[in-house]
């Protein structure tokens, strides 16, 4: 891959990303409440963010920079197996439909920011309520460095190298989260959503014409696979289950993560969420057809060092200098969005749940907003240092781990919508075994998220979040039958 | 809102893939919940008598919502019902477009969900 710089992508690139930084700094104006000194105010932006804004900001954080680089790369590499992310984010949204709007309305009767909030709401329960936020938290930090790596990707098609373009990036990002909240995610998700569509409906109406139409697309990457014996344009026999369940328990896994639950809380109603869970799949087409670059790739004969630049490599094969600045920009502007939601959905957790509740429970609605704002700095920086000095399989592997951590969190979020039966001491033990019994059988396969079993006939595999879940909501059943019944605590 | 009664028939209409089936099944209910005080204040009858049929119908919607999400479930998480080349489409196997073809199957099912759904919040 030559690495030398154009300089027309390059002028587009920087022209972008100073009118994002600009963008990201008037946000603070945006909307403007009468103080952004509340956690309500920078957290959730006032929870007043109607059908549009949900949308392009849930989209803009859900399908995240890493998606884009990530997913193309995977069926790159794998082919078929790859495709899990559609299957995925459709059937997230009957979920979302039927869920969330149950959850934004317990959020909003009792001024809840946070799964923490919620968990602790429902259960009185400090201890369950610490393991939910510690769990989003955690599994957060390395979602985040991933958008880093979704971001060095097209920083090095530029031809940018080194940690300091990526630095600054990130640093200027850090000040303006810091000083507007959610609200310049929401308003820099705009640009970057259109952009992005800009991009991809380029890619998948003209890429193909050069490559020989979508059929030709398809046999290459097909005599591709055959070549070099690996991959598949279909599924093999094995890994039926394997997708189908990586599939569900994604989708499951997806809206109990922080930054996509900050932007359902931030929404103004129940109906702005049910629309948004009509018209968020508009995305998922976008997903989709973006998933199709992989096999672009194999048409486009790319001698790629790495899978994750076959993206960048293609639309600089491909495009002419402006728009391939053009493409890497919407890439980049799509790895802020998320980083910056992720931060405050980070943020807000560690201030109301731990801040609050341990170190000083006194704490006014200014003082969180500021130990937030502080938080959502130190959570960026964090990540940043990560990909700088650790190596970038480290926050692969964590982020696999993570999918399998956050979904122990659903049964303790999720069940107390709709029955009083579970207790938190039943919840907490099934959310323990869930979470280090996952993680156990994820360090086992060697750090893959996948479990082989083997019931008698041909053996076949599991996504481990999905059987971590099952043993999760089994033992808090049992626990919660036998252990006997005190008073049941309701704030 | 304050309205059950009211509420609950326009919900009745508003089903519409079933609109006749459910105008049948259901046409008595509101009739039963409200007529002792049709003449009066029916709203509060409805907030007075009607709190357990009132739930029973918040049930019976929410189940016709549930089943129609539940069929993308169905159509996506048994792969070896479309892991297969032929039929092609524009140059897809049958693998891609399939699964394509559900996003805008889903977001209608999705909608259709969301007009019987009853916005109280």
């Amino acid at each position: 891959m030559t690495t030398d710089i154009n300089p027309a992508a390059l002028a587009v690139f920087i022209f972008f990303f100073v009118l994002v930084t600009i963008l990201g700094f008037v946000a603070a104006r945006w909307r403007k409440p009468e103080t952004l000194a509340h956690i309500d105010e920078w957290g959730l932006g006032g929870r007043s963010f109607g059908t549009w804004i949900t949308w392009f900001l849930v989209g803009g954080d859900f399908y995240t920079a890493y998606t884009v680089i990530a997913v193309p790369a995977l069926v790159y590499t794998v082919g078929a197996y790859g495709f899990f992310a559609l299957p995925y984010t459709i059937v997230v949204y009957p979920f979302v439909f039927m869920v969330m709007p149950v959850l934004w309305k317990r959020a909003r009767d009792f001024g809840y920011v946070t799964a923490g909030d919620v968990v602790h709401g429902q259960y009185g329960s400090r201890g369950l309520e610490l393991a939910v936020a510690a769990t989003g938290v955690i599994a957060t930090m390395p979602y985040i460095a991933l958008q880093l790596v979704g971001m060095t990707a097209v920083l090095k098609a530029l031809g940018l190298h080194g940690e300091l373009p990526l630095a600054i990036a990130f640093i200027v990002l850090a000040l303006y989260t810091y000083s507007a909240g959610l609200r310049a995610p929401a308003l820099i998700a705009f640009v970057k959503d259109i952009m992005i569509y800009i991009v991809v409906i380029a890619a998948v109406a003209l890429i193909p014409s050069k490559l020989g139409g979508y059929a030709n697309v398809f046999a290459s990457a097909d005599a591709a696979f055959q070549a070099k014996g690996s991959g598949n344009l279909l599924l093999v026999g094995n890994q039926y289950v394997a997708y189908a369940t990586l599939a569900f328990g994604s989708a499951l896994a997806a809206f109990m993560y922080p930054h996509t639950l900050t932007g359902i809380f931030a929404s103004n109603s129940g109906r702005t969420i049910r629309k948004n869970a009509i018209l968020l799949p508009a995305y998922t087409l976008l997903l989709g057809l973006l998933a199709l670059l992989g096999y672009m790739g194999h048409a486009a004969n790319l001698q790629l060092d790495n899978a994750t630049d076959v993206v960048p490599t293609l639309f600089k094969t491909l495009f002419s200098g402006w728009f391939s600045g053009f493409a890497f920009a919407a890439i980049a502007i799509g790895a802020l969005v998320p980083a910056a939601v992720m931060s405050i959905g980070a943020a807000n957790l560690f201030t109301r749940n731990f801040w609050k509740a341990y170190v000083n429970p006194q704490v006014s609605d200014a003082g969180e907003a500021k130990v937030a704002k502080m938080t959502s700095l130190v959570v960026k920086v964090g990540a940043l240092l990560v990909i700088i000095f650790l190596p970038t399989q480290f926050a692969l592997d964590l982020q696999l781990l993570g999918g399998v951590w956050i979904l122990q969190t659903l049964p303790a979020l999720v069940f107390g919508l709709y029955t009083n039966w579970f207790r938190a001491p039943a919840l907490l033990a099934g959310w323990f075994v869930g979470f280090f019994g996952g993680t156990m059988l994820v360090w086992d396969a060697g750090w893959k998220p996948l479990h082989l079993i083997s019931l008698g006939g041909e053996p076949f595999t599991v996504y481990t979040g999905l059987l971590a879940l099952a043993a999760n909501i089994a033992v808090a059943v049992a626990v919660n039958a036998v252990a006997p019944a005190r008073t049941a605590v309701r704030a | 809102m304050s309205m059950p009664c009211r509420n609950s028939r326009r919900w009745v209409a508003n089903l519409s893939p079933w609109r006749k089936e459910s105008r049948a099944r259901l046409s008595s209910w509101p009739v039963t919940v409200c007529s002792p005080f049709r003449a009066g204040n029916w709203n509060m009858a409805a907030h007075i008598m009607a709190p357990g049929r009132y739930l029973d119908m918040e049930k019976l919607r929410s189940k016709a919502a549930l089943w129609l999400l539940v069929i993308p479930y169905l159509g996506l998480l048994w792969p070896p019902f479309y892991n297969s080349r032929e039929p092609a489409m524009f140059g897809f196997p049958f693998f891609y477009w399939y699964q394509l073809g559900w996003v805008p199957i889903t977001a209608t099912l999705t909608w259709i969900a969301y007009r019987s759904t009853r916005h109280d919040d």
